[in-house]
This record gives structure tokens, C-alpha cells and sequence, in this order.
């Protein structure tokens, strides 16, 4: 019997850290859910990746460039429209504190 | 060329009827298959009155008032952007994505946002808050996602063109099931400036159209640097005029590959088709070979690893305050906890938590930097096929668009369908799939992949197909 990956705990873990609350049905669900996928995709253990380099999409580098000027937002209130709460200019968000 | 010749209709006829057809079409059919979440008809009929004057004195773009549908998840100033989800279901985009704002520049007509799998976490188009797409070929079979809204809406003639993302087959499964063109460019080819990132190593936008006319013109529109995005580069190419340049004779010239791997395992009808259409090509003077991709079988995990932690980090700025509607709890967490359990999907919260878990400090090397490594291998595995062939053939989908219902939900079961379209996103190259016949009215996608920034050759690979397969 091979090592269990995931278990009632990790889930718990998980569901904080990712800031996502789930019910015990769920966790329940996703617990043996994560578990059949992760050992599914533990094939990869196979691939030989010692030597690899990590991996980058384009062979871009990075470049310095020159300090434009900023060129304004012509749709502010588009953007402010989108929260809840507006006050004069300031967006009202819950209290956090 | 069918888009061609609409064109040239739409600049000796009428761009207002036209239009109004467009509508009522849409009007008596998207009821039922839903690949719209908002349409934008006063802005539209707008602008095809001022097209259609530009038009009259032959000053108008180069999409000459074609009708265009447009992802959910690209900006479209002032209109509605929901991403298929609960969490952005009042969202108003406040600017234009770089490519909405070439396609308006080029006087495309912009119609409506498509319906999408939420967030694009989806391969059937079933996901979205908003319902699921029906296949306008067969309504009583799924569309394929996560572009489902934008293959259907073409499909249907509800628009001549679209614009999808593809992450790991999010244009080609549509298009395949649907039985339209559609594209996925090179990483870097197409800006992202104004798309709602999902996994932003593998993902990009790209055109959907009825023919490869139609997927080069707009790709020559959405194509090129934008400083917005720094990972874009340059784009010289004209695309049009590599298909309009295309002559039957050039086929002579074209080394194609193709992979065992992509025949094993698939459904054997569209195995037979594919097959007959590669003996077309051969026997009109292509040079095919088979080739090997012995990685194939890792590109699942490899695939899914890298999505769910890039997929994890993306999603944390949907907390109630930055987006998406405040529920609230006795603290912070609490309620940021809150507000994404409610906003949010199954496959969504499957993604997030996975993520969270291959990422996390004491799990990272085991899983997300491995799959980084191993991405390396497909890449390598295409660039040893690249050296010595012009394109690699095979199959879109292993099988033919699942019943409504029917479909599997089983996420091993589930992610296994990306098999043949994720590798491309893995190693950044080009690919498309376009319609090559059908089984029981159900469309067959091939599929062609070329290396990165080869369109070109992609396309004068897609006209051979599409030449080949009786295409005018």
C-alpha cells in the first residue's frame, strides 16, 4: 500500500490557507477526490528532471527601459463603479480591523 | 473563401441588413443554445451605421463590419465581464483589452460576450453560472469548453468571427465539437493586456472563425507587440496573404509529422477520418512521416499541476473587496472565506485547493517545481520534431462531443479529454484545429500544431486540409 498524500487534516490546512470555506461534505469529497488525482499524477515521478533546467515559456530577457511619461486613466469612475460603496472620492470597503 | 466573399458582399450590399438578420437569428435561436451571457446591441448598431458610411466612401477597416462575439473573460469597455462566474456577475469592464481595441479599430462589429466554462476551468462548456452551451449541430450534445459561447455562437451564425482563450485545448475542443476553425497562437504572439488570467505561463486568446481565411484575417488584427504585456514580441507576418497566397501546388513543399501516440486510445471512427484525410494529403504530394512523443503520457499531470497552482494564485484577488460580492463573518478570514464559498463553482474550489496544496512550502518540490522541470521534456520532444518537419497532424478531441447528461464528472476522468490539445500550451507553440467531417452530424476536428511563431506555416498547413477536404 503505497503512502496516502492527502488526509482530514491537510484538507483542513488547505481550505484556511487558500481562504475558501467547505463544508464536511465537501472536505469529505475533495479529500478522496485529491487523493485518487495526486496518485494519478504521480506518474511524473518517472521523468528523469534532475538536470532540468526549470522551465520558461518565451526566451525573453529583461530589459531596461526607458522612464515614460504616464499617460491618465480616462475611466476612474468606471473602475469605481464597480465597488459597493463610494464616498466623495474614497471606495468604502468592510471594516477589517 | 467564404469570409472572403462575405466581405465583398458587405461592401456592395447592405451592412444594416445584414446585421439585422444577424439579430434576428440570435433572437430565435440563442434562447435555446445559450452562447451568450450579454449581448451589445445598441453599441453594435452603432457602429455598424458608422461602418457602414465608412463603407460608402471605401475607407473602412480591415474586418469591414464582420460581426464578432467575444470571450467573457476579455474586456470590452462599459460591457458587462463575468468570466462565467457568480463572483463577477455585475462586473463592468472599465477599459478595452488590446485586442478589443485593434478589432475596433479595423471596424469589426462587436456583438455580445460568450457564455464560458466559469473562470475557463472546463472542457464541455457545462461550467458557466449562467448554463450551459448546446451544440448548435446537435443541441442535445455538449458545445466543449471552455470557449464554448464563442465556437457555438459561430457555429450558429450568430457571428462571423470570435475571439476564445486557450490554456490547454480551450479553442480547439470547442471548435472541434462545433465544427468550426479556430486557432490557438504562439505564447507571446497575441497581447493578454484585458484577459482575466487563469494560468499565465500557458494561456492566450485567439481567433475563431467558418474558414482559414477568416482566422487569418483576425488573427492579423489581434496579433503583435503590445508593451502592455511584456511577454508579447513582434509580428511581421501578413497571414492573409500566406492563404491567399497558398496555391494547390505548394503542398509538394510541406514535411508533416504524425504521432502514434496521438492515434492510441482514441475513438476509432475519428481515428479512421484523420487517417483518410493524412492519406489525402500524402497522395497530393505532402511528405508524411510518424514521428514519436514519448512524454505524452506525463502532459496530463505535468498540464494540471502547473494550472492548478498558476490557477490558485490568479483566484485569491476574487475576496470580496478587490472583486466579487462581500458576504460578511466575525473576522477577515471568515469573511473572505465566505464570500469565495459562495461565488464560487465545484471545479473552481477543486482548482483553488489544489493549487494552494502543490505549492505549499513542505509539498512544492514534490509537485509544482517537478512539473516545472518535466514541462521542459514536451517542450524538447517538439523541438526534435520541429527541426526536421513543418507541422505535426493528428486528432483535436479522443472522442466526439459527450450527450448533455451524459458527460463524465469524475475529474481524473475529466482532465484525460485535454490529452491531445494540452501539450501545445505546455510547450508555447501554435496549433489549431479545424472540421474535417463528421460521425452521426456530430464535426471531427484535425488538428495541426506547428513550432512557435511558425503560423505561417500553420496556416498554409490549415489551407492544404482545408483544400484537401473539398474547401473552396
Amino acid at each position: 500500500m503505497a503512502e496516502t498524500i492527502i488526509d482530514g487534516k491537510i484538507i483542513e490546512r488547505v481550505s484556511e490557507i487558500a481562504r475558501l470555506r467547505l463544508s464536511e461534505i465537501e472536505k469529505e469529497k475533495f479529500e478522496e477526490e485529491f487523493e485518487r488525482i495526486l496518485k494519478k499524477f504521480s506518474i511524473i515521478d518517472e521523468i528523469k528532471v534532475g538536470e532540468k533546467e526549470l522551465y520558461y515559456v518565451v526566451d525573453n530577457v529583461n530589459v531596461l527601459r526607458k522612464d515614460s511619461e504616464s499617460k491618465p486613466f480616462n475611466n476612474i469612475n468606471g473602475i469605481k463603479n464597480n465597488f459597493n460603496k463610494i464616498e466623495d472620492e474614497y471606495i468604502i470597503v468592510p471594516r477589517n480591523l | 473563401m467564404f469570409t472572403k466573399d462575405l466581405i465583398e458582399n458587405l461592401s456592395c450590399g447592405s451592412l444594416e441588413e445584414q446585421f439585422h438578420k444577424k439579430i434576428e437569428t440570435i433572437q430565435k435561436k440563442d434562447n435555446e443554445i445559450n452562447s451568450f451571457i450579454t449581448l451589445c446591441l445598441e453599441d453594435a448598431e452603432k457602429s455598424s451605421k458608422i461602418i457602414q458610411k465608412k463603407i460608402n466612401d471605401g475607407s473602412q477597416g480591415r474586418l469591414s463590419g464582420l460581426i464578432i462575439s467575444i470571450k467573457d473573460n476579455i474586456a470590452v469597455s462599459n460591457i458587462r465581464m463575468t468570466c462565467g462566474s457568480k463572483a463577477l456577475e455585475n462586473y463592468i469592464a472599465p477599459y478595452d483589452a488590446t485586442i478589443i481595441n485593434s478589432i475596433k479599430k479595423e471596424d469589426g462589429i462587436i456583438i455580445g460576450k460568450c457564455n464560458m466554462d466559469e473562470f475557463a476551468c472546463g472542457s464541455d462548456g457545462t461550467s458557466s453560472y449562467f448554463g450551459l452551451t448546446k451544440n448548435p449541430r446537435n443541441v442535445d450534445y455538449v458545445s466543449g469548453g471552455s470557449s464554448s459561447g464563442s465556437a457555438a455562437s459561430v457555429a450558429a451564425d450568430f457571428a462571423d468571427l470570435s475571439v476564445g482563450s486557450d490554456t490547454g485545448g480551450s479553442i480547439r475542443c470547442p471548435a472541434s465539437f462545433c465544427g468550426v476553425y479556430g486557432l490557438k497562437p504562439s505564447y507571446g504572439l497575441v497581447s493578454r493586456y484585458g484577459v482575466s488570467d487563469m494560468a499565465m505561463s500557458m494561456e492566450g486568446p485567439g481567433p475563431f472563425a467558418k474558414d482559414t481565411y477568416g482566422i487569418a484575417l483576425l488573427l492579423d488584427v489581434i496579433a503583435g507587440k503590445d508593451p502592455r504585456d511584456t511577454m508579447t514580441v513582434d509580428s511581421n507576418n501578413s497571414y492573409l496573404s500566406v492563404v491567399e497566397n497558398y496555391r494547390y501546388e505548394n503542398i509538394k513543399n510541406m514535411k508533416i509529422a504524425y504521432a502514434k501516440e496521438f492515434f492510441e486510445g482514441i475513438d476509432e471512427k475519428i481515428k479512421n477520418i484523420i487517417l483518410d484525410k493524412i492519406g489525402i494529403l500524402e497522395s497530393q504530394g505532402a511528405k508524411i512521416e510518424q514521428v514519436s512523443l514519448p512524454n505524452i503520457k506525463y502532459v496530463i499531470p505535468i498540464y494540471y499541476l502547473i494550472v492548478f497552482s498558476e490557477f490558485s494564485s490568479a483566484m485569491s484577488k476574487f475576496d470580496g473587496f478587490k472583486y466579487g460580492n462581500y458576504i460578511p463573518g466575525q473576522d477577515i478570514v471568515e469573511a473572505v472565506s465566505n464570500t469565495r464559498e459562495s461565488s464560487m463553482g465545484t471545479e473552481v474550489k477543486r482548482r483553488i485547493l489544489l493549487g494552494t496544496f502543490i505549492t505549499m512550502e513542505e509539498f512544492r518540490g514534490r509537485w509544482y517545481t517537478k512539473a516545472l522541470k518535466a514541462r521542459s521534456a514536451i517542450k524538447e520532444d517538439f523541438e526534435r520534431i520541429f527541426k526536421t518537419h513543418d507541422l505535426l497532424i493528428g486528432p483535436t478531441m479522443p472522442m466526439l462531443p459527450p450527450k448533455i447528461g451524459e458527460r463524465i464528472t469524475d475529474p481524473p476522468a475529466m482532465y484525460s479529454s485535454d490529452i491531445l490539445t494540452a501539450s501545445a500550451n505546455l510547450a508555447g507553440i501554435c496549433a489549431s484545429s479545424q472540421p474535417v467531417g463528421e460521425i452521426k452530424g456530430l464535426p471531427v476536428g484535425l488538428q495541426l500544431h506547428a513550432n512557435s511563431l511558425c503560423e505561417s506555416k500553420l496556416l498554409k498547413g490549415m489551407r492544404a486540409v482545408e483544400i484537401a477536404c473539398g474547401g473552396m
